[in-house]
This record gives C-alpha cells, sequence and structure tokens, in this order.
C-alpha cells in the first residue's frame, strides 16, 4: 500500500517542525486590511481631487457665493435662474450645434480619413500631416484660425482667387457661422487623434475575416458598412464619447477667438460657465451650470455605452 | 547603561535640543529685515517689484518677495479666497474703481487715504486721481499702473494728404472726411476679435460730449435710455453710418489691429497708451511713424476730459502685516520709489516730480498737462461701474456696432440690465 498521500490530500508537516501559531487577531486584521490600503493612494487621490470636487461644486449650486462673503443657502434659485437666462438657452443650442459638429467632423472625417488612408501609398506622409496639428496647443490654433477668418484673411483671400467671391463673409461676425467656423478650426485639430484611433481599430480586425467576405463577394461598400463598420464599434463609442465630452467642454478655442461674443453670440455652456465664476463672481451660479452641464454628459455616456455594449453582445 | 536607555537617552536630549534651537532661530529672525509678499498676475512686473523691493530695503528695513501667478483666473481666485483670513496677501495687485468695491464693501482693504493725501500735498499726483481708487472721498488702491486713453495717428497717413492733429472736435470731422474720401478707413475698430473693445467709442463719446451725464450714468443716476444719452449714442451712429469705422471682423486681437495700422488700413486708433508696446513689436517707432493726440471735445466741458485706466496696489486689511505694508506703501508713492518703479519696470509713473526720462517721449507733454491741471481724469467704463452691468452692456453695445440701427434697444436692454444691478445693490 501506497503511502504517498492522494492529490487532494495535504501533506502532513514534518515531524521535526514546530506546528503554526494561530494568527493573532490584529495579524487577522491586518491581512483582511491589507489589499485595501494598497488602493488607498488611488482612492485619496480620487475622492480629494474628483468626488470632493462633484460634492463641492454641487453643494455650493445652492448657495450664493462669490469667494469673499459667507455662502447663503439660495435653494433652486440658481437652476431657475440658469433655465430661465435666454443667454444660457443660448449657451445650451450653441453647445448642442458644437456636439453635432464634432461627431459629424472629427468623428466621421476621422473614421473616412481611416478608411481611405488605409489603402492608398504615401499614406504614412499624409497621417503625419493630418496630426500634425494635434500637437499645438488650443491658444494657438485659435490664433492661427483667428487670422484665417478676419475679413481679409486667408479663407477669404483665397475664395476670391479662385472666384468665389459670393461666398467670402465676416466668418466670426453672425450666428451661426461664427460657431460652425469655430468647430472647423476645433476639427482641424481633432481630426488626426480620431483617424489615429480608427486606424488602430482597422488594424485589430482579423484580416481572414475581411479575405473570407471578399472572397465571398463583397464589394468595398458592403464591406464598410457591414464589416468593418460594426467590427470598429467598441473604438467608435470611444472616440464617440471623448468627442461628446470634449464639446461639451469647449471653452478655450471661444474664449480666444470670440471671448463668446460678439452679444455672447457663440457662447458655450463652459463659457457661461466660467463667466459667471471668473468675471461675475457668481459661484452659485457657474456651479448650478456645471452641475447641468456634468448631468447631460452623464447621461448621454450612460445611454450611449449601454446602447452600444448591448449591441456589441448581441 | 544598555543600548536601549543610550537611544532613549538620545531621543530625550533630540525632544529638548529641537525645540531650542527652532527658539533660537526665531530669536535671530527678529533681527532680521521684515520682508513683505507682493502677489500679482503680471510676470513682467516682477523685475521693477525686486528693484523696489531692494531700495525699499535699504530705505526703511522692508524687503520685498515678489509672487508671481501664471494664469490670472487662479490669481483671482487665490486672493479673494485668501482675503478674509490672515493668510492674506499683504500686497496685491488687483484691477481699480468698481472692479475693486466688493472688496472695499466687504472691509477686506486698508484705507490709504491718509498715504494719498500727503503725496498729494506734496505736488505728486493730481488730487483727482484718487477718486479712481476708491469711493467716497476714501481711498483703498495705490496706483501701480497709470495709463491714459489717446488717439494714436499714423504720420505717414497724415503727411500724404497734409493732414494736422486735430485741436477741435470739427477738425477731427474733417479730418476723418478727407481721409475717407481718400479711401483710407479713419478710425481701427473691432468688437468680433476684441469683445471688450465694444465699450470705447461710448465711453469716449460721453466724456467728450457731457463728462457729468457720464458720471451720473456710471453710479446709476442716470438711465442708459435717457434722452440725453440717447443723443450722443445717436451722434457716435452717425459716425459708425458714415463708414468711418473699420468692419466687424477687419482684424484678430489687438496685435491684428496694430498689424493693420502699421499697414496703413486706418488711420486713427482710440485705445490706452499701452497699445505703444504692440505698435513697437509691429515694427512701428513712436515719433517717426505714430504719434498720440487727446480726442478734442465735442463740447467745451469734454475737451478737458482725459479718461484713465489704472491698475492699484492694494493691502489686505486682515493680513498680520498689514502695519508694515501701510509703511511700504508710503515709500512706494514716494517719488524716490516711483522713480526705481518706473525706470526697472518700464512703466510710465503716475508720481508728476518722478523725472522725465523715466517716461516714454510721447506721453511726457501729456503728463505734463496733467500735472498742469489740465485735464479732469475719468475712469474708464470698465472700472467706472460695477462689472455685472460692465459684462453685459459691452456684449450689446457690441451688437450695436454690428448693427447701428439697433441704438435704441441696445439703450433699452442696459438700461435693464442697469436698473437690475442697482436695485439687488441697493436692496442688499
Amino acid at each position: 500500500m501506497s503511502t504517498e498521500p492522494l492529490p487532494n490530500e495535504a501533506p502532513t508537516a514534518p515531524l521535526n517542525r514546530a506546528p503554526l501559531e494561530a494568527p493573532t487577531r490584529a495579524q487577522a486584521l491586518y491581512r483582511k486590511a491589507e489589499p485595501y490600503l494598497y488602493l488607498l493612494p488611488a482612492l485619496l487621490l480620487v475622492g480629494g481631487l474628483l468626488l470632493y470636487s462633484v460634492a463641492h461644486t454641487l453643494a455650493i449650486s445652492f448657495t450664493d457665493w462669490d469667494l469673499i462673503t459667507p455662502p447663503r443657502f439660495v435653494g433652486l434659485q440658481n437652476y431657475i435662474d440658469a433655465i430661465r437666462d435666454p443667454t444660457f438657452t443660448r449657451s445650451f443650442t450653441n453647445t448642442m450645434v458644437w456636439t453635432g459638429g464634432s461627431l459629424l467632423l472629427p468623428v466621421g472625417g476621422g473614421l473616412l480619413l481611416a478608411v481611405v488612408l488605409e489603402r492608398i501609398p504615401g499614406q504614412r506622409i499624409l497621417k503625419t500631416l493630418i496630426y500634425l496639428p494635434a500637437i499645438l496647443s488650443t491658444t494657438v490654433v485659435a490664433a492661427i484660425w483667428s487670422y484665417v477668418y478676419t475679413n481679409n484673411g486667408v479663407l477669404n483671400e483665397a475664395l476670391r482667387s479662385v472666384g468665389f467671391d459670393a461666398l467670402t463673409r465676416p466668418w466670426m461676425v453672425w450666428a451661426p457661422t461664427n460657431t460652425l467656423a469655430m468647430i472647423v478650426a476645433s476639427s482641424w485639430r481633432a481630426l488626426g487623434p480620431s483617424m489615429v484611433l480608427f486606424l488602430v481599430g482597422l488594424q485589430t480586425i482579423p484580416a481572414e475575416i475581411i479575405e473570407a467576405a471578399k472572397i465571398d463577394g463583397a464589394g468595398e461598400r458592403l464591406l464598410f458598412w457591414r464589416m468593418k463598420l460594426p467590427l470598429l464599434r467598441p473604438i467608435t463609442a470611444i472616440v464617440v464619447i471623448m468627442s461628446v465630452i470634449q464639446s461639451f467642454m469647449t471653452f478655450d478655442l471661444v474664449w480666444v477667438m470670440t471671448q463668446g461674443g460678439p452679444g455672447r453670440s457663440s457662447e458655450t455652456l463652459a463659457v457661461t460657465m466660467y463667466r459667471q465664476a471668473f468675471i461675475m463672481w457668481r459661484m452659485g451660479y457657474a456651479g448650478a451650470v456645471a452641475v447641468i452641464l456634468s448631468a447631460i454628459v452623464l447621461v448621454f455616456s450612460i445611454s450611449y455605452l449601454r446602447a452600444t455594449l448591448k449591441r456589441s453582445a448581441q | 547603561m544598555n543600548k536601549n536607555n543610550s537611544v532613549l537617552l538620545l531621543q530625550l536630549l533630540a525632544m529638548l535640543l529641537i525645540p531650542a534651537l527652532l527658539l533660537g532661530g526665531s530669536i535671530s529672525a527678529q533681527d532680521e529685515p521684515i520682508v513683505l509678499d507682493w502677489a500679482n498676475d503680471a510676470a513682467w512686473h516682477e523685475a521693477g517689484q525686486d528693484a523696489l523691493g531692494e531700495a525699499s530695503l535699504d530705505a526703511t528695513g522692508i524687503g520685498i518677495n515678489t509672487v508671481i501667478f501664471s494664469s490670472t483666473d487662479s490669481y483671482q481666485a487665490a486672493v479673494r479666497g485668501a482675503l478674509s483670513t490672515d493668510d492674506a496677501f499683504p500686497l496685491f495687485d488687483w484691477w481699480f474703481g468698481y472692479r475693486m468695491k466688493d472688496l472695499v464693501d466687504a472691509g477686506l482693504l486698508a484705507d490709504v487715504t491718509d498715504i494719498w493725501q500727503r503725496h498729494i500735498d506734496l505736488g505728486e499726483y493730481p488730487a483727482s486721481m484718487m477718486g479712481s481708487f476708491g469711493f467716497d472721498g476714501r481711498a483703498y488702491g495705490l496706483p501701480k499702473m497709470i495709463n491714459y486713453w489717446v488717439v494714436f495717428y499714423n504720420k505717414h497717413i497724415f503727411a500724404e494728404y497734409g493732414l494736422e492733429v486735430p485741436t477741435t472736435w470739427d477738425e477731427l470731422m474733417a479730418l476723418a472726411e478727407t481721409l475717407k474720401s481718400n479711401g483710407v478707413t479713419p478710425f481701427g475698430l473691432d468688437v468680433v476679435g476684441c469683445r471688450w473693445c465694444s465699450f470705447i467709442w461710448f465711453e469716449e463719446m460721453m466724456v467728450r460730449a457731457d463728462p457729468t451725464l457720464y458720471q451720473s450714468l456710471m453710479t446709476g443716476e442716470t438711465a442708459y435710455n435717457d434722452p440725453q444719452v440717447v443723443a450722443i449714442m445717436e451722434q457716435w451712429r452717425e459716425l459708425l453710418d458714415a463708414g468711418y469705422f473699420s468692419q466687424p471682423g477687419d482684424f484678430a486681437e489687438l496685435d491684428g489691429a496694430a498689424e493693420e495700422f502699421v499697414n496703413g488700413s486706418f488711420g486713427m486708433f482710440l485705445i490706452g497708451d499701452w497699445f505703444t508696446a504692440a505698435l513697437e513689436r509691429a515694427g512701428f517707432t513712436v515719433g517717426d511713424d505714430y504719434g498720440v493726440f487727446v480726442m478734442p471735445g465735442i463740447t467745451e466741458a469734454g475737451h478737458r476730459s482725459l479718461v484713465i485706466e489704472g491698475r492699484p496696489l492694494l493691502i489686505a486689511e486682515n493680513s498680520p502685516q498689514r502695519d508694515v505694508a501701510l509703511e511700504f506703501a508710503d515709500y512706494f508713492m514716494s517719488v524716490e520709489g516711483q522713480t526705481i518703479w518706473a525706470e526697472t519696470s518700464d512703466i510710465n509713473s503716475p508720481n508728476l516730480l518722478a523725472p522725465e526720462e523715466t517716461r516714454p517721449g510721447h506721453l511726457v507733454d501729456l503728463a505734463n498737462a496733467v500735472a498742469n491741471g489740465d485735464y479732469e481724469l475719468y475712469t474708464r467704463y470698465w472700472e467706472a461701474t460695477p462689472p455685472q452691468i460692465v459684462e453685459q452692456v459691452v456684449d450689446l453695445l457690441g451688437q450695436f456696432v454690428l448693427d447701428p440701427a439697433s441704438l435704441q434697444t441696445t439703450m433699452d436692454g442696459a438700461e435693464q440690465i442697469a436698473r437690475d444691478y442697482w436695485a439687488s445693490a441697493g436692496g442688499e
């Protein structure tokens, strides 16, 4: 008969070793807490920098705080003021236009470029050229495009030189042209990063799937709509979410190019929030705008991700 | 003595020695000079502040530690947040007029009226300047920077059409017509690249026509849609309709305006004298290429008006170093302090007795004229009335420039904003 233990049987302790001591209560507690201690730095960072800020913003949105006198509780007054304010409505509309424009140009344009560039010679140079504006700061982009859009700027001169005089106009003066012009300027910078993300996505699609579809007689159009686009869904979700959040946060470009003007016609919600906080010192009102802005982004992100993930699962 | 006891003894000695050493440090620190923190968001002031600090240390025993913030927003938020505590910066830069009113109302600023008065009595500052740095006859800020608002003119264009600097409103209008008829836009103005620039001509027309009315409008005693105010605005509208101004969207920001001015796109530009720096950057040299003049008055009263813009130095009432800061403030206002400040910071000193060499050449005559009492000084619109009104009215004025036919709507809208503000301010 074999004395060897069965595979699932624990080996007995050798006779010459002292039996293991039972852990003390403190040791047991430490072992339980240990994993959480490793999490603590990250938790403190997120808690201190993110959750505290969110809670603080939410709290001040119910006050009339101006940074120098103690805040007074005013209930929902800031939210009521914001919703009744015609400028808030205009900022909201402009922000929606920004969101639509950002989905169309950087997302749609990035996808189109990725698909086209994947197959043409000299793509490396073109990709670099398209990505180049992404390394510029927004302020620099804004300054460059301010000169492009002046009455005698590059755009109008170019249009005149090719005989399209009727298309020339003061680009930054009237709404909604000024907002649309700024979306183009912003997209010039955002196109490169979204194109790169889509290119990465396209490269992760297994070649044999595409090959098989081609053998089955799928044309380029069918390949794109029925194969590539559905397989790109996880990347598309990331690009769309990033783009939407970015467009809701649109501030610096508008601030440098028009400061939301003329006559607040190109103001976005982020500009409204900034003006109320750091120019009018109405921290409560700015907090209310921030809460509304965050709520919209949150609702959009959750519902979009849910829908996308559900479709991916299917 | 075993090892454990030795360690214990060493710990005990350290506990006794460290506070003793710290105490020693603080005793010796008492002999060291007092250093005041001076905060601002203008990095280009740093060298001047440091130089002033060194001079002040020699003269008064009070040194300066310059604290620069890279962003105006974070600077304002940090200063405002600390002002009600004893962590407040003893010295800090701010914006004058109504931009500092809420700090005054909350009792956060030290009263510096006595320091002003002493230096006015010595003939160093015009008495009317103090009013821009306080309220109801009391001053709460010191003039770190003063800029006069003047008309810059392109000397080459003036020479080409045989034009002279105008001394009356009629001469100015004739000059504008000459330029216009020769295809040169008389005045540069843009409310697109420069949102706030919409107030420049509104303010100037007001002080040139009726400075008393301007002041009462700023304090809420006169309505924006008062017939007298509307009549002055109509005069501006006539100039807009006559095509005397550049088109909205013609240039990007003020540096763009400087380039267009250098290119001869327009003949004159009304702005603060700090525009000199932008023109020099664009390649123009004062005297050879451009000059400045004060816009002539539409009325006799308006002929003596001069708009000023200032950057005040403030002292925090709650700072534990408040009294030392007041002592430094006196040195700062003096001829010696201002001379060093002007020489090292390249800023035109408002001290009338500061040596002429410290001023940019084209502003010497103006400074002398101010010193002689030739002008009444009026605070720039941006700071002359509450920011809650200004920030909204500049947008309405911008719309008016784009669409001059909307004059009455603009003034009614401005009055609504002003009325709402004054009603809530009065109710507080």
